[in-house]
């Protein structure tokens, strides 16, 4: 760990982790809003809410599930093969140094801001600095066990499993996905009170009751004890299911991190990319979805549509909607920038020389691989958004002011997604590691890949925040001009924001393809 | 194959041409078995072979060739080094850099002496025999350490 950390805290990290911590405490104050919103609709007209609490962990177990779907879960480089598998250090310490070097930076980064919630609620209690303190702990806890459970799931797609194992891995990932939805079930009205009971008892759930129980002083003793119990009897599972799989997989998950180094099931294929007849960037955007058809890409981007629809279904029906589409739209956000994996994995390292040797495009060939790569995921959406806003719209024909924030919010979700996937595509090009084989590089490389998520998240957010502004001001404006202009004022702010998607997307992706060309390591 | 009609494609190969050119490269490498595996499951040689196939698909007139041989298997070795020199015979120049001195000497027209990242001596294999002060016949194995050695001399003595 010594060694993993070493270079770690040069001026550039401590830099990076104010930046870091200055966004964090930013983002908890702009989601507290959220949160508190959402704590009305559970029956508290101010203060804490365990069920809003439990599903704003949730929703950040949702982001690091899909960094694990997406094989970000358990960073390993070919120089740990190299050094590191072969020593004799037994694996599970590799696994448990591996988990406890990303908890770091998720403590650095997350336990100031989540100190600075608790310790603004319990001065609201009147309760003492210790207990929210105490709260910050258990909530730390969470997050490791949402670290594991990452980690967990990226060595579960490693390749060489049995048909008997594959069975068992493909249940672990539907259970995880359907536990990590659960608790946002929740904001539907009318849903069965097992749901609740159920939710109860994961780790969100048990975290939230146990840190909103100190924060507000409510008694509870055993109750505490009992929840303490079982959080860490989940983490003592994801743990040991960590274990138990990175003594078979650490290997396998090379070829999961590695695009280079994947292997397939079936090493022969026909081929299928017949050019006879067909553009260059036919040919581009078809390679890419062989590429992607034959590797791990096409299970991460399924993962992706799952959870952008199932959020957009869940709060539709919930009527947190209607009632905030901004919310609604930062909240895609968060998710869209944890599912832009699929684009910013397009950089193929150390094969890149062929396209900048070629008279190719750099600035149209990142445009192909985008269309290839996120269009079918933004196409898959679509029908997704139209079924869900529909009814909206309908629902909200009495209120004119309402409904424009609809209408924009529901392509403003899909635009918010394409920019947030042409950012992961910018900064992968601009920061993005050009080999995995370099030891030395590798730290500064994790290193760069922290500033790098920090940065992109900023930027993304300045990029996507006038889509979301046009939809916070759309009441407003409603309000102002009246019922009698709302379809011309619809039609004009939906093509703006529009003509401003098509804008940011082109500019972002101009950028990744400049960027790609100027750098001499790839 | 896939990789290389995409090579090929994005390289302005015309389509008639492209299918013959891959064709005859796979089975002058030996390959023709594997024109349908995935290049992910190929060994490091077989690797080697498609990345020059690759490179020289849309007859390039100049050839850039960073340690070609390097960790490749004797067979291999033989019919790269026979690609290299089928390269320069058909005018192609090739730039290649590598530490097989015999492969310099059998195929380079020309040959600089890199050491410490300078450049100590240019020439063919003759003139470099000459500025080295060796035998006719030594090897430019001879030739570079002596060249390398002088000039080490040299800057000692500065």
């Amino acid at each position: 760990m010594r060694y993993w950390i070493k270079g770690r805290f040069t001026r550039g990290a401590i830099l990076g982790l104010v930046i870091g911590e200055a966004f964090s405490i930013v983002f908890i104050l702009f989601s507290s809003s959220t949160y508190l919103s959402f704590s009305t609709r559970v029956g508290l007209s101010t203060g804490l809410s365990e069920v809003a609490l439990s599903l704003l962990l949730a929703l950040f177990l949702v982001g690091l599930i899909q960094s694990g779907f997406n094989g970000s879960g358990l960073a390993v480089s070919g120089s740990d093969v190299d050094y590191v598998f072969t020593s004799p250090v037994p694996p599970r310490e590799v696994f448990a140094a591996k988990v406890l070097m990303n908890s770091l930076t998720t403590i650095l980064f997350g336990f100031p801001p989540i100190i600075v919630l608790y310790l603004r609620f319990s001065a609201y209690y009147h309760t003492s600095w210790s207990a929210a303190v105490l709260a910050g702990f258990v909530t730390l806890v969470f997050l490791v066990i949402g670290l594991l459970l990452s980690a967990d799931i990226t060595l579960s797609l490693g390749h060489g499993l049995g048909e008997k194992k594959k069975l068992w891995r493909n249940i672990f990932i539907v259970l995880v996905m359907v536990l990590s939805l659960l608790p946002i079930t929740l904001l539907i009205p009318g849903i069965p009170a097992g749901v609740a009971e159920v939710t109860r008892v994961l780790p969100n759930g048990l975290a939230a009751s146990v840190s909103v129980g100190l924060v507000s002083g409510s008694p509870g003793g055993l109750s505490y004890l009992a929840d303490l119990l079982l959080l860490s009897a989940w983490l003592g599972g994801v743990l040991v299911l960590g274990v138990r799989l990175s003594r078979q997989h650490f290997y396998e998950l090379l070829e999961v991190s590695a695009a280079s180094g994947e292997k397939f099931d079936q090493p022969n294929q026909a081929s299928r990319l017949d050019p006879r007849g067909k553009s260059i960037w036919t040919i581009v955007r078809l390679k890419e979805r062989i590429v992607i058809s034959r590797t791990r890409e096409a299970r991460a981007q399924l993962i992706s549509a799952i959870f952008l629809s199932s959020f957009m279904i869940i709060y539709a029906l919930s009527g947190s909607f209607q009632s905030s589409p901004t919310s609604f739209l930062f909240i895609l956000f968060i998710i869209g920038s944890f599912g832009s994996g699929t684009a910013s994995r397009w950089i193929e390292k150390e094969r890149l020389w062929i396209l900048k040797s070629s008279p190719v495009s750099m600035r149209r060939y990142v445009k192909e691989v985008y269309r290839a790569r996120v269009a079918p995921l933004l196409l898959y959406l679509v029908p997704v958004t139209v079924a869900v806003g529909i009814p909206l719209i309908l629902g909200e024909l009495s209120q004119p002011s309402l409904l424009l924030g609809v209408i924009l919010a529901l392509p403003g979700a899909l635009e918010i997604a394409s920019i947030s996937m042409a950012g992961g595509m910018y900064f992968a090009s601009k920061y993005g590691q050009s080999s995995t084989d370099d030891i030395l590089s590798s730290q500064q490389q994790e290193l760069a890949d922290i500033r790098r998520f920090l940065f992109q998240t900023i930027i993304n957010l300045v990029m996507v925040s006038p889509v979301i502004l046009l939809v916070f001001l759309s009441e407003t404006l409603a309000t102002i001009l009246g019922p009698g202009y709302l379809p011309i004022l619809a039609v004009g702010l939906v093509s703006i924001s529009s003509v401003f998607t098509g804008v940011s997307i082109s500019f972002l992706l101009n950028k990744a393809g400049d960027a790609v060309s100027r750098r001499e390591d790839l | 194959m896939e990789f290389l009609q995409f090579v090929g494609k994005i390289r302005g190969v015309a389509d008639d041409l492209l299918d013959r050119e891959i064709s005859e490269s796979l089975k002058s490498f030996g390959l023709e078995e594997k024109r349908n595996s995935l290049v992910g499951s190929l060994s490091k040689g077989m690797k080697q072979k498609v990345a020059l196939i690759a490179t020289s698909l849309h007859s390039p007139e100049v050839l850039v060739l960073d340690e070609p041989l390097t960790a490749l298997d004797p067979k291999t070795r033989v019919s790269v080094k026979d690609w290299i020199g089928g390269q320069s015979k058909r005018g192609v120049t090739t730039i290649l850099s590598t530490h097989d001195l015999d492969v310099a000497q059998t195929h380079a027209g020309r040959i600089a002496i890199i050491d410490h990242g300078k450049i100590v001596a240019v020439g063919d294999i003759e003139s470099l025999r000459r500025m080295a002060n060796t035998k006719s016949d030594a090897g430019l194995e001879d030739v570079f350490l002596r060249l390398t050695e002088e000039k080490g001399e040299e800057t000692a003595r500065r």
